[in-house]
């Protein structure tokens, strides 16, 4: 009884209680608030950025001026008057410089305007629906034609570099494409090269990438549904799907998320990502983002869903997993016994790019007894005279070595390499003589460095850098333990993640036979039978043999 | 606004926290001294009876590469004192870091302290101990364990070459199997004797030689065996790993059996109060030296003669091994106490506690079969000269 | 998608059944085993108890499935009234509690005896609980997902690490079978018995499956699992180190592995491996034991689950402070044991008896009906 009494006056226990207690809620109600942040809603009211109190009249002159306010006194664009041929209507074209086809311009829409004889049909050119029929059916020679009275969307099209065609005496005016603007060549993308697959990435324009899309297929389900994102700017996204493989729920809520977007501007399909993504305190990228127009058709054709952004030749793939962050289109297209080998390594090169330094800190300055006798004598052989304990040590070259490959990245390609070249060799080696490092250190550093480039996707790579940092403080504080709490708290970080709701982990949890066929392993082409279950694809077969 | 500058003073406790707590077991790898091995000795001082000489690796002759080959590469300390750990603390006196056993390769026991002391009492602390391991071997010495381990030889560390020797055992029958702690421990809590290796000094370098037994009574030193009483044991105990069997034809010449693998079993029998143990072994090998000029060894009935005879050495070896456990120190190290243990697991319960006297008493009949299944490359005509 | 729901699979059931089922017994067992055993006959005691477990799991699942979508805290008032089953959920909380501080604290002074020497315990078990928290608040759901993630990969982890004692196995400490007859393979059966708790757990779990027709295999697998486990443990730990040692090791399991060393592999000792695999395993268990605690505490009172999962925090850290140095953890063990031993045998078998005397039985004529 007397124990019970003495147990209960003991301080360090009820400070321990209060501890253990009160740092999770304090945190919890931290992060609570920090999740809240996202969801507030903005205070700034919905903005028209064209008044919606000019509407288009049958009056030529009127309708020019009305535009003419809208865009202001901009240069590049150019306003031309000219008399219809046959019947000396007053007529305006207005375009924007330098994004249209001047020549086709000329050929096909002035040159039948200027020149038009009224032949077969008698038309009474007084009534607006016969001018207009004229103007669509006979005369002008462009096959995008779009005829709108809404001003908001004259103008946004005009400005996107369409041809604004204004007659006198038609409400409406006429919008044709000719669009035409300097635009990349589609090369090779640099961030995600191939030994082996089409040499051929997304560029900038977005309808060129619906069109290598377009072209990988006939199938008439590839469906495209746009959207305009952007307040101000307006940029057009497209999400790419099959129609009858991906999965209704996911398509709405890629769809909700994407409506539910509210920005100034997007310039790259990096703010559509964090913008529609499941939690913004995650490390791991929970969409993932591709150049190659043959991931994207994989993906698709598994039943996910593309969301492609103009003005960026980065597309997005929703949902992700995290064993997808860890294969390339190569494993399909190599033999599989050499790509399943490579795959296993690269889940290796994912553990040791994440924990090699930690396990080194926990081993030298925490458990040295637990490696081989000679390898601790020559360990510690290597570190007498270094200044600095392990975690220092660790960190002073890992911030370096980090410091080197920013720089490299940075610079014009021969100036990156030869910094990189420098950095490595002569800091390593200089570092090492002066007995700043150890030389087995130095090792640990590459090792790792090296094996975080190995992720076939670079802001995977990136995710795992940074944790790497947790896991060398945590290894420094608690030795295995420190590490062995790290790796359960990452794994239930994961668990908890969810990508448009699926799970961050899967395949590794709600197992699938059909799911681990690819997943450490990629076993060959003809057992995969099925669509990966875990995206719960509308069809599910892939294969009709059994 | 307030509650945010709470948040921010609260995180920053948190972190300074962190960082001034934990570390706790943090510490350098160079800032340790590994121990290597350990000599236990007795002393002349009444107060202090123990003496424990530590072998600690240097690690800083590691580190200058030029000169790691040459010079010693360890150091000894020896101390004085009543208790084992108590002179494991009493190095931290002597040495600037702390000691770390973990390591440990060798534990060499002088004669005399097991004689006076129960070995039990000598490893107790090993075996408390949560950081060393059951893995060091343990070796028995007629030496000073101290001059054992002060033997400098070039590059090595002592403690490490002895644990080393083990590592022959497939060459020779004269080494007995590693003894490690954990198998010591085993021998002491099951109440058998054990068998120690017994390492002695010669000259500038260190050699196994025979072996030293640890009676079951009291855990004390009983007597050596001789390097060809240990090949009795290894015949015995079937623990050997292979070596070489010589013996003479009966002209005299020398013929050398190489055992590529043998097999023991002894089969006991436990009849109104009499036991006795039908003990066979069967070895396969080659021959591999034959001073005999005039034999054709390619004659069946040569090989027959030849395996005989080897069998008949070997009962000569194991007879005199056994003789001298049975009568002069009455302790089974050959582990007969397992095959009796598994075939009258009752009558052992009863008889495990003076088990040596039982086995003392006991009829040892053998049964050797000998296989020679090649006699090497060189054919001999068989011509007399 | 079908991912938002509450209920788990039967893989992850079964996940984590064994996860509950392999705790600490697997460093106390073989010795408690041995001293009372006292032949090598020690794996006849393992099997026969696991047989014996699973007959109780199949009281356990025949009594959840007469009351589908119950918990047992839910369930045990439809049959012995309000107040005493107020009462039984309260000590089924209060055992669920003891088990988990149980694991807890022997996960630290493991930790703190082979890992971290000078560290405090209690910063070892703090670090610990807030880990676990952050999974707690979570519910059942990613819980579920970590188990099945793990679980798995500790379970191959140890198989290697126990099987690696190979080198050190001497059929000879096995033998002889049964050589002093049956009778101490029976006094076996306690130690056995006590170590298997958790299969109680079921009686919450049961509830929460997608398909609840799977129970039986599910507790056939669920237990097939750890007993295999410790089949092989106790096998190997019995011819590597001989009875006599496993009666006088303080913990055998770790003897055993400090035991083998392989050279020359990158290891060469693997009780660090084996530690952090174990560590993880025994955080599984106590999360196991957190959640029934805090599912129940939210079912008898208004709190809502993470709030009494933040609450029990306090309690588990109190409780895993109670004894005072190992012997005492071990009386601790030995009570559990015998709670165990009510919660999975006595309770259940009584509340089945009654329940079938009184023809309770939910939803079962409306279910028909439909």
């Amino acid at each position: 009884m007397g124990k019970i009494i003495e147990f209960l006056v003991r301080t360090d226990v009820w400070l321990g209680t209060i501890v253990v207690v009160l740092v999770p809620v304090l945190s919890a109600l931290l992060f609570h608030k920090l999740k809240e942040l996202r969801r507030q809603t903005n205070m700034r009211p919905k903005q028209h950025f064209i008044p919606s109190s000019i509407v288009l009249s049958e009056k030529l002159t009127s309708n020019v001026k009305s535009i003419k306010a809208i865009v202001g006194d901009s240069s590049d664009i150019i306003f031309r008057q000219f008399k219809l041929g046959n019947d000396n209507r007053s007529c305006s074209i207005v375009h924007i410089d330098g994004l249209v086809d001047t020549q086709q311009l000329q050929q096909a829409i002035l040159h039948p305007l200027l020149h038009g004889k009224q032949t077969k049909t008698k038309l009474n050119l007084f009534k607006s629906q016969s001018i207009k029929d004229y103007l669509l059916n006979h005369t002008i020679e462009v096959s995008d034609i779009k005829v709108t009275k809404e001003i908001d969307k004259v103008v946004r099209q005009l400005l996107s570099g369409s041809v604004l065609l204004l007659v006198d005496g038609l409400d409406e005016a006429l919008l044709l494409s000719v669009k035409k603007w300097v635009s990349r060549s589609v090369e090779e993308p640099i961030s995600e090269s191939l030994v082996r697959g089409p040499r051929m990435g997304f560029i900038e324009n977005l309808r060129d990438n619906t069109a290598i899309l377009r072209r990988m297929t006939t199938d008439p389900n590839l469906t495209f549904k746009d959207f305009d994102v952007g307040e101000r700017t307006k940029k057009q996204l497209t999400i790419a799907y099959i129609r009858d493989i991906a999965n209704e729920e996911l398509l709405t809520e890629v769809t909700r998320r994407i409506e539910d977007l509210d920005i100034d501007h997007v310039a790259e399909s990096g703010y559509i990502e964090q913008l529609i993504e499941d939690n913004y305190f995650s490390i791991f990228p929970q969409v993932q983002s591709t150049e190659r127009p043959d991931r994207v058709m994989a993906a698709i054709l598994e039943g996910r869903v593309a969301i492609m952004l103009d003005g960026t030749p980065y597309v997005l793939i929703a949902p992700a997993t995290f064993s997808i962050m860890l294969q390339s289109p190569e494993d399909y297209y190599e033999r599989w016994i050499p790509m399943s080998l490579i795959r296993v390594l690269r889940y290796v090169a994912a553990l040791l790019s994440v924990f090699l330094p930690s396990f080194y800190i926990a081993f030298v300055s925490f458990h040295q007894g637990l490696i081989p006798t000679d390898l601790a004598l020559a360990i510690a052989g290597t570190r007498v005279g270094v200044p600095f304990p392990t975690i220092i040590e660790a960190l002073l070259m890992e911030v370096s070595i980090e410091l080197l490959r920013e720089a490299g990245l940075r610079l014009p390609k021969p100036v990156g390499q030869t910094v990189g070249l420098v950095g490595a060799l002569i800091i390593g080696e200089a570092a090492v003589q002066a007995g700043l490092v150890s030389p087995i250190m130095v090792i640990v550093v590459s090792a790792t460095a090296i094996s975080s480039f190995v992720s076939p996707q670079y802001n995977a790579g990136i995710a795992l850098r940074s944790l790497r940092f947790l896991s060398m403080f945590s290894a420094a504080l608690l030795g295995l333990y420190g590490i062995s709490l790290f790796f359960v708290a990452l794994c239930i970080h994961a668990v908890k993640l969810k990508s448009f709701g699926l799970p961050y982990v899967t395949p590794g949890t709600l197992y699938s036979k059909e799911d681990w066929k690819d997943f450490f392993l990629r076993l060959p082409l003809f057992t995969m039978r099925k669509r990966p279950a875990e995206y719960f694809p509308k069809d599910q077969v892939r294969m009709r043999k059994k | 606004m307030a509650s945010k500058r709470v948040v921010r003073k609260l995180s920053l406790c948190m972190i300074l926290l962190l960082c001034l707590s934990g570390c706790w077991d943090s510490s350098d790898i160079e800032d340790i001294s590994f121990a290597m091995g350990f000599g236990i000795d007795a002393s002349d001082d009444e107060q202090e009876p123990i003496q424990l000489t530590t072998q600690v690796a240097l690690t800083k002759k590691q580190g200058e590469q030029a000169t790691a080959q040459q010079g010693k590469l360890f150091q000894n300390v020896t101390l004085k004192a009543n208790s084992i750990h108590e002179m494991v603390r009493g190095l931290s006196l002597q040495l600037p870091y702390p000691i770390l056993t973990d390591h440990l390769e060798t534990v060499v026991i002088n004669q005399d302290i097991v004689t006076d002391y129960d070995l039990f009492i000598l490893l107790d602390e090993l075996l408390r101990d949560n950081i060393t391991r059951l893995s060091p071997s343990v070796v028995i010495s007629a030496q000073q364990a101290s001059d054992i381990l002060a033997t400098n030889i070039d590059g090595e560390i002592t403690s490490d070459y002895i644990s080393a020797f083990f590592t022959n055992e497939t060459s020779t029958m004269k080494i007995l199997p590693k003894v490690r702690v954990g198998d010591v421990t085993a021998n002491l809590i099951s109440g058998t004797s054990v068998i120690l290796p017994k390492i002695t000094k010669d000259k500038k370098t260190v050699k196994l030689d025979g072996a030293g037994i640890i009676r079951a009574k009291d855990n004390k030193l009983t007597g050596f065996l001789t390097d060809k009483e240990v090949e009795g044991v290894n015949w015995l105990t079937g623990e050997g790993a292979g070596g070489l069997l010589n013996f003479r034809d009966e002209k005299g010449n020398t013929i050398i059996y190489e055992i590529q693998h043998y097999k023991t079993k002894s089969n006991p029998h436990y009849k109104n109060g009499k036991l006795t143990f039908d003990v066979q072994i069967t070895a396969q090998g080659w021959i591999t030296e034959d001073w005999s000029l005039t034999s054709n060894n390619l004659s069946e009935k040569y090989v027959d003669k030849l395996e005989r005879l080897a069998a008949e050495e070997v009962v000569k070896i194991v007879e005199g091994t056994m003789k001298k456990l049975q009568q002069d120190y009455k302790t089974d190290v050959v582990k007969f106490y397992d095959s009796f243990r598994i075939a009258y697991p009752r009558d052992y319960q009863k008889m495990q506690k003076d088990w040596d006297n039982y086995f003392a008493d006991a009829d040892v009949k053998y049964d050797v079969k000998i296989k020679i299944v090649n006699t090497g490359d060189l054919v001999k005509e068989g011509k007399p000269k | 998608m079908k991912l938002g729901t509450n209920q788990i699979t039967t893989n992850q059931m079964i996940a984590l059944l064994s996860s509950a089922l392999i705790a600490v017994g697997i460093f106390t067992l073989p010795r408690n085993l041995a001293i009372k055993v006292g032949t090598p006959d020690l794996w006849i005691s393992t099997l026969i108890g696991g047989v014996f477990s699973y007959l109780t799991c199949l009281i356990i699942v025949t009594l959840c499935l007469r009351f589908k979508q119950l918990t047992f805290f839910q369930f045990n008032k439809l049959i012995v009234g309000k107040w005493l089953g107020m009462l039984l959920s309260a000590a089924f909380i209060g055992y669920a509690l003891l088990i988990g501080s149980f694991e807890i604290r022997s996960m630290g002074e493991l930790t703190q005896f082979y890992l971290l020497e000078d560290t405090p315990i209690c910063v070892i078990m703090i670090s610990m609980y807030w880990v676990a928290i952050y999974l707690l608040t979570g519910g059942i759901n990613p819980i579920a997902r970590l188990i099945e993630l793990l679980t798995p990969l500790t379970i191959c982890i140890f198989i290697l690490v126990i099987v690696l004692g190979i080198k050190v196995f001497e059929l000879n400490n096995l033998r002889p079978v049964l050589g002093l007859g049956i009778s101490p393979v029976l006094k076996g059966l306690t130690p056995t018995f006590l170590t298997f708790s958790g299969a109680e757990f079921l009686l919450v779990f049961i509830a929460m499956m997608q398909k609840p027709k799977e129970a039986k295999r599910v507790a056939l697998i669920g237990l097939a699992i750890p007993v295999s486990i410790y089949l092989l443990a106790v096998v190997i730990m019995t011819g590597g180190l001989s009875v006599e040692r496993m009666k006088h090791e303080k913990w055998p399991t770790f003897a055993l592995i400090q035991e083998y060393e392989y050279r020359g592999v990158l290891f060469e000792r693997f009780e660090s491996l084996f530690l952090v695999v174990w560590l993880i395993q025994m955080f599984l268990t106590y999360i196991v034991c957190h959640y029934v605690a805090a599912e129940g505490v939210a079912t008898l009172t208004r709190l809502s689950y993470k709030q009494a999962s933040y609450m029990l925090l306090a309690a588990v850290y109190f409780i895993c402070l109670i004894p005072s140095d190992l012997n005492q953890l071990e009386k601790m063990g030995t009570i559990i044991g015998w709670t165990s031993f009510a919660f999975s045998f006595i309770v259940p078998s009584l509340l089945l008896l009654i329940a079938l005397m009184r023809r309770l039985k939910r939803d079962g004529e409306q279910e028909s009906g439909t």
